[in-house]
């Protein structure tokens, strides 16, 4: 059942205004954090107004402009897949400006006004694709974030930062033309930009060009870094922490997993996806994505590159669950989206606290560390244990649903490529995990609390805590997802 | 610059891996989805024929949308010529300055060309959105061709990227550099071609048959008349847009520059922009005369629409940008003279000379051919020609005027060519000499031809003697190019003062860039009106609400707004693009949209240093701005003072055979037929007429038969003469004619009958009878019923 609000609209607009008052109030840093944090709350609770319509059915929507009657250009629709994505988001942008703070006064960071502002920007345009309505909506807040996020990723200025900020970017726009490209090959064979539960297209579509068009979307999704158009990521390793959980689990990947679902789910539908075998083609792009990102993570000993391999893998589980078209698989994927965000801004988080603390960013340098710095490396235990699925934290609900949905639909060689992804996701988190609890301090450290500041420690507790609820309160998630599953079949 | 030089391998590296992945994706999507075009006819967006925006209008969103992206487009394809002419130059010469001026140039490419590529993506999406009969008709025809521009899309940025990059990394190459610039300018010229392609298809279509396959049917559409003549058109204003955008952006540079060393560079850098604004500009008039003769052979009544039509006074206001343009080259050449060279004062009176013939020659060509009069100062005149003035009106006139108009321009640019030279041959004084009598023979056969063109036919002016006054201004160029080029060989230079040029030149300069994108924009609404209530000339009717072609004074306002709009975007992209060279290691590592990037991280590092920045801002661009719009409102009050005439598309009338009732109203509505919703007159004459493109009707019915007549209706292609009249050269596009009982005429069978009586009744005798009429009416009903 539609309903027509405001709110949707109201939840982008709301940081949007935040990063208005973020420039206005640049001269007081402290209202000005004031109001990233107040519009980080703002927003998350709009979102949250709209949950109970959500589980009752509804879809509530909002049309702020149509270029024709019938052609709507922004407008906005809250479904179960959108709000889960928004919410997940949101929740976790609080989290991340109250630690950003504690992470750039810590560091005495310059240009903090156009941090602040661009993460403002970044986060309104997040909600921008979540709610969506149609393609059009969903490409404008889908490039938007890419520019929003280029000055974060840039931060440093050094020619390195420039270097990567440049790969980082290049890579985004040049394959958002596919984007582009596809929506309108969607518009030409369906006659719409709107997205719908069974999909657009009617039965006598040319094949042969819905294939090309899908692919088109593949490749123009570029967020979704899946291989080949994954080497972003890693680039933008160069940005500072806090930025990079942005990436990994707020805004950036999620939105591109998003947009992946949502054109499987809502531009195809599964009905089109199973008759074109487009789910079987997807799922083995993922499975070699999955297999790849995780020997590549293994070769890495900077914590964030490694971090960054693993999300590439983490997000192919999420494009994996949607492609194979079961009710659990999908299910799967799309609860994976919560449950990677928190267990991957929980490690991001970490591997920030450890660099404000002690100014390590190896692997091979965190040896005993978790005895100067045990809140920090109790909680990357956590985060690591959840993504490599071990109960009882969320990440094993994710990837129990998906081997049942795998079961179900018969696939049986892709549980060979989740036992073997374990078992490489063990590989490279254990031993660190291991070597910051058991092994000694390098020679000349001292073994006393050395942690980071307050306001970065407690979003980190807080994340890793959320990792532990969500494996026994799956509900929240699942129903969400049950929804979703419900919704498209 | 090492890791600067590794940093660019790298990412040439990889660019040219993806954007040949991309490439070939696309061409493979081509060819697989090539057999079957299901993106046209049968497209589902095609259900709906138009769109409507609420309150602005789809037309003006299409119409604001097109232009500037257009004229974007041109900026875009015109930089790369001038900066690899630039490039040529600093290459043979060795001056850094020409090096400095192509590389500042291509930099502002990156910014401007993503753009343009958006704004490109936004006019896709609104015909798509709102046009969709349209966009499904071209893409019926022209899908082929949409793979072949987005490959051509992907090679020229892949091109432009290299080129840019270049300045940097093959200084040790510039052999190869220099190709790359060729490349480049050969990718960009076939990027304009393409969809030039489509424009001038929509304006002289060609006949496609049924048989043909999709890539036949693509290449047959493209080879239209009017195809080439608006290539090499846009070609060369490319070229004048590109050269006056420099001079506009040096201009402004100058008047805001705080060294000495600075305005000198700027003040060249303008000149440099000028002279090759007017290089294009010389030779422009020609290639619109070429495209005027091939629209009058195609079709004289689209000829006549545009020329002596409802759009007769659009040309007047193109005479007076056009005029201005002249008026404001020649004015900074005269400046140039006296403050840049010696003794300037010499040149006062050729100055003065050139300039009363100059003004003589643009009041004559903003003559119009009939006045705005009253009824009493029409009865006062003798009609709506001014007794005295009216001789001007007309095209004999014109045609002289601005070839006179030519040859004065050139005249200037020799003589500021010469100043700074003293000539070294002996025969130097015998080829001044020469020179001046070879402009006054010139300029004597132009006036003559152009006073015996009052005297002679029509078509023996357009063909014969107006060419000839062409080809005499063009031999005059290329003479008087070769003496001035032998005469000053070995000349002694004197050095010329740059950065002395007062204000009011560098308005000049911005003054032409403001004219000539205004030009462009009045140019786009001469085509688009020139096809009257089509889409699609004769083929796909516009039954949208805005099948009519607006009045000037909307036409006017419009092109005004279009060309503010493209002015603040070309500012908005020197801005920042002025603003990212400031840090080289961001400028040499960043693509596209490099200058936007860095414009947003920037913007509030500056925090008050910028507030007061702006506080403190000089007059100067202040006084530019204010020049450059005060323009444009001048023109737009102008175009709200001519006469206003809209054109508005004829009404779909229905003939009700019930109202036959004898052989004569037969005939009578097989004549209203034949000159309205039939069409026939569009291309038939009745008697002889010059004009007419097919079989003149006059006596046909005494020589074919009824059956016969019906067959050239319904099956024209079973018997046809391709050069119908026996004589004289073949029409080089021989007219096809359509079939008249299927769309866009799409004439009923009582309909058919009715004209086909008419034609019989032209010399012969009317068999058609009554009792057919009615039988096909009722046949007709029958079938609608059903």
């Amino acid at each position: 059942m539609e309903m027509e609000s405001i709110t949707p609209f109201l939840v982008v607009a709301v940081s949007l205004v935040g990063a208005l008052l973020i420039v206005v109030t640049r001269r007081w840093p402290d209202i000005r954090e004031g109001c990233s944090v107040v519009a980080g709350i703002a927003k998350f609770l709009l979102v949250l107004t709209l949950v109970p319509a959500v589980l009752d059915g509804k879809t509530i929507s909002y049309t702020l402009w149509s270029l024709a009657p019938g052609v709507p250009v922004l407008a906005f629709r809250v479904d179960a897949l959108g709000l889960l994505f928004a919410a997940t988001a949101s929740f976790l942008w609080i989290l991340t400006t109250v630690y950003s703070i504690g992470y750039m006064r810590s560091l005495q960071e310059h240009a903090q006004t156009r941090y602040y502002f661009c993460f403002a920007l970044t986060m309104s345009a997040t909600m921008g694709v979540a709610f969506a309505s149609n393609l059009v909506t969903l490409y404008l807040f889908y490039e938007l974030i890419s520019f929003a996020t280029y000055p974060l990723v840039a931060h440093k200025e050094t020619d390195e930062a420039f270097d990567k900020g440049n790969k980082y970017v290049f890579y985004l726009l040049m394959t958002s033309k596919g984007l582009l490209l596809a929506s309108f090959m969607t518009y030409a064979l369906s006659g719409t930009f709107d997205f719908k539960p069974n999909g657009v297209f009617s039965t006598d579509a040319n094949r042969t060009l819905l294939m090309i068009t899908y692919v088109l979307f593949l490749i123009g999704i570029g967020k979704a870094a899946i291989m080949p158009f994954h080497a972003w990521l890693p680039a933008a390793m160069v940005a500072p922490t806090p930025v990079s959980a942005l990436l990994h689990a707020v805004a950036v990947v999620n939105t591109g997993i998003f947009c992946v679902l949502r054109i499987m789910f809502h531009v195809f539908g599964v009905e089109l996806m199973k008759e074109l075998n487009l789910g079987f083609m997807t799922a083995v792009l993922a499975s070699v994505t999955i297999i790849m990102a995780s020997l590549y993570a293994l070769t890495k000993d900077n914590l964030k590159a490694l971090l960054a391999y693993s999300t590439i893998g983490q997000l192919s589980y999420m494009v994996l669950g949607g492609a194979l078209l079961t009710p659990a698989d999908m299910a799967s994927g799309i609860i994976h989206i919560a449950n990677h965000a928190l267990g991957k801004i929980t490690l991001f988080l970490c591997a920030g606290s450890i660099y404000v603390a002690s100014h390590k960013t190896k692997v091979s340098e965190l040896n005993g560390i978790a005895k100067r710095m045990p809140f920090t490396m109790a909680a990357f235990a956590i985060g690591a244990l959840s993504l490599i699925a071990i109960p009882p934290l969320g990440g094993f609900i994710s990837k129990w649903y998906l081997t049942l949905g795998v079961i179900e639909a018969e696939q049986y060689p892709i549980i060979g490529v989740l036992v073997a992804s374990t078992i490489l996701n063990a590989c490279y988190f254990i031993p660190i995990v291991y070597a910051a609890f058991f092994k000694d301090l390098p020679p000349g450290e001292k073994a006393e609390r050395q942690e980071s500041p307050v306001a970065m420690i407690v979003p980190l507790v807080l994340t890793a805590i959320g990792v532990v609820v969500s494996f026994f309160t799956p509900s929240v998630f699942l129903d969400l997802a049950k929804l979703i599953v419900g919704e498209v079949r | 610059m090492k890791n600067h030089d590794a940093a660019h391998k790298r990412i040439l590296g990889r660019l040219n891996g993806w954007s040949l992945s991309l490439a070939v994706l696309v061409l493979v999507a081509g060819w697989l989805g090539f057999p079957v075009p299901g993106l046209a006819e049968d497209a589902p967006g095609a259900a709906v024929a138009y769109r409507e925006v609420p309150g602005i209008g789809s037309r003006n969103v299409v119409w604001l949308v097109a232009q500037v992206h257009l004229i974007l487009g041109g900026f875009v394809l015109g930089v790369p010529i001038f900066a690899w002419i630039c490039h040529i130059i600093a290459v043979r010469t060795k001056e850094p300055r020409y090096f400095r001026l192509a590389k500042e140039f291509t930099n502002l490419l990156t910014a401007a060309f993503e753009m343009t590529a958006m704004l490109g993506a936004t006019l896709l999406f609104v015909l798509m959105v709102l046009y969709p009969k349209v966009v499904s008709y071209m893409t019926g025809i022209f899908l082929p061709t949409y793979y072949i521009y987005i490959a051509l899309f992907i090679a020229s940025t892949t091109t432009l990227y290299l080129y840019w990059s270049g300045f940097e990394t093959m200084k040790e190459r510039q052999g190869w550099h220099l190709f790359l610039g060729f490349l480049l300018n050969v990718i960009a010229l076939f990027i304009m071609i393409v969809p030039n392609a489509w424009a001038s298809f929509q304006a002289s279509p060609v006949v496609l048959t049924e048989g043909m396959g999709p890539w036949e049917k693509a290449f047959t559409a493209m080879q239209n008349p009017t195809w080439w003549p608006l290539n090499v058109h846009r070609l060369i204003a490319n070229v004048v847009l590109g050269g006056f955008i420099c001079g506009a952006y040096a201009a402004i540079k100058y008047l805001g520059a705080q060294t000495q060393e600075e305005r000198e560079h700027y003040d060249w850098m303008g000149y440099v922009g000028n002279f090759i604004g007017i290089f294009g500009l010389l030779p422009l008039p020609f290639a619109g005369y070429w495209l005027m003769m091939e629209v009058y052979r195609y079709n004289q009544q689209m000829g006549i629409t545009l020329m002596g039509g409802f759009l007769s006074w659009l040309f007047i206001l193109q005479a007076v940008l056009i005029g201005a343009m002249f008026l404001q080259s020649n004015f900074y050449f005269w400046l140039g003279l006296a403050y840049r060279t010696e003794g300037g004062e010499k040149y006062k009176k050729p100055i003065i000379a050139m300039l009363v013939a100059l003004l003589i020659c643009f009041g004559v060509w903003l003559t119009p051919h009939s006045l705005v009069a009253s009824l009493q100062e029409a009865r006062a005149m003798g009609g709506t020609h001014h007794p005295v003035l009216g001789v001007f009106g007309v095209m004999s006139a014109k045609m002289t005027a601005v070839n006179l108009m030519l040859l004065i321009t050139f005249g200037s640019f020799l003589m500021y060519w010469r100043a700074d030279k003293v000539e070294t041959v002996r025969w130097a004084k015998a080829g001044r000499i020469a020179q001046l009598v070879l402009f006054a023979a010139a300029a004597l056969y132009i006036i003559w031809a152009g006073v015996y063109g009052y005297f002679v036919p029509a078509i023996f002016r357009v063909y014969v003697l107006s060419v000839s006054q062409v080809l005499v201004v063009l031999g005059a160029y290329i003479v008087a190019t070769i003496i001035a080029v032998l005469s000053m060989r070995n000349a002694k230079k004197i050095p010329l003062h740059w950065g002395r040029m007062p204000v009011r030149s560098q308005h000049m300069l911005i003054l032409n860039a403001v004219v000539v994108i205004l030009t462009m924009a009045l140019m786009g609404y001469a085509r688009s009106s020139s096809r009257v209530h089509w889409h699609v000339y004769g083929v796909l009717e516009d039954t949208s609400p805005y099948a009519y072609s607006p009045a000037l004074a909307h036409a006017g306002s419009f092109m005004s707004l279009s060309t503010f709009i493209v002015l603040v975007l070309v500012a908005f992209i020197f801005w920042v693009v002025s603003s990212a060279v400031r840090r080289p290691a961001f400028s040499l590592q960043y693509f596209f949209v490099a200058p936007f990037l860095w414009w947003l991280t920037s913007l509030f590092d500056k925090g008050a240093a910028s507030v007061s920045q702006v506080a403190q801002r000089p007059r100067y661009f202040g006084k530019a701005a204010a020049t450059a719009f005060g323009f444009l409102f001048a023109f737009a009050f102008l175009a709200f003072q001519v006469p206003q005439t809209a054109s508005l598309a004829p009404k779909h009338e229905t003939f009700d055979p019930s109202l036959v009732k004898t052989q004569t109203d037969l005939v009578e509505m097989g004549q209203k037929i034949f000159f309205s919703k039939g069409q026939c007159a569009l291309c038939h004459s009745i008697g002889p007429s010059e004009a007419a493109r097919c079989p003149d009707l006059k006596g046909i019915g005494a020589k074919l038969t009824k059956e016969f007549l019906y067959e050239s209706l319904t099956q024209p292609e079973a018997f046809t003469y391709l050069d119908y009249r026996h004589e004289g050269p073949p029409k080089q596009y021989p007219a096809r004619m359509p079939h008249i009982n299927r769309p866009p005429v799409g004439l009923s069978e009582p309909e058919l009958l009715a004209v086909i009586a008419f034609v019989q009744s032209l010399g012969g005798e009317v068999t058609v009878r009554l009792e057919e009429l009615k039988a096909a009416a009722m046949t007709a009903a029958a079938a609608r019923a059903s």
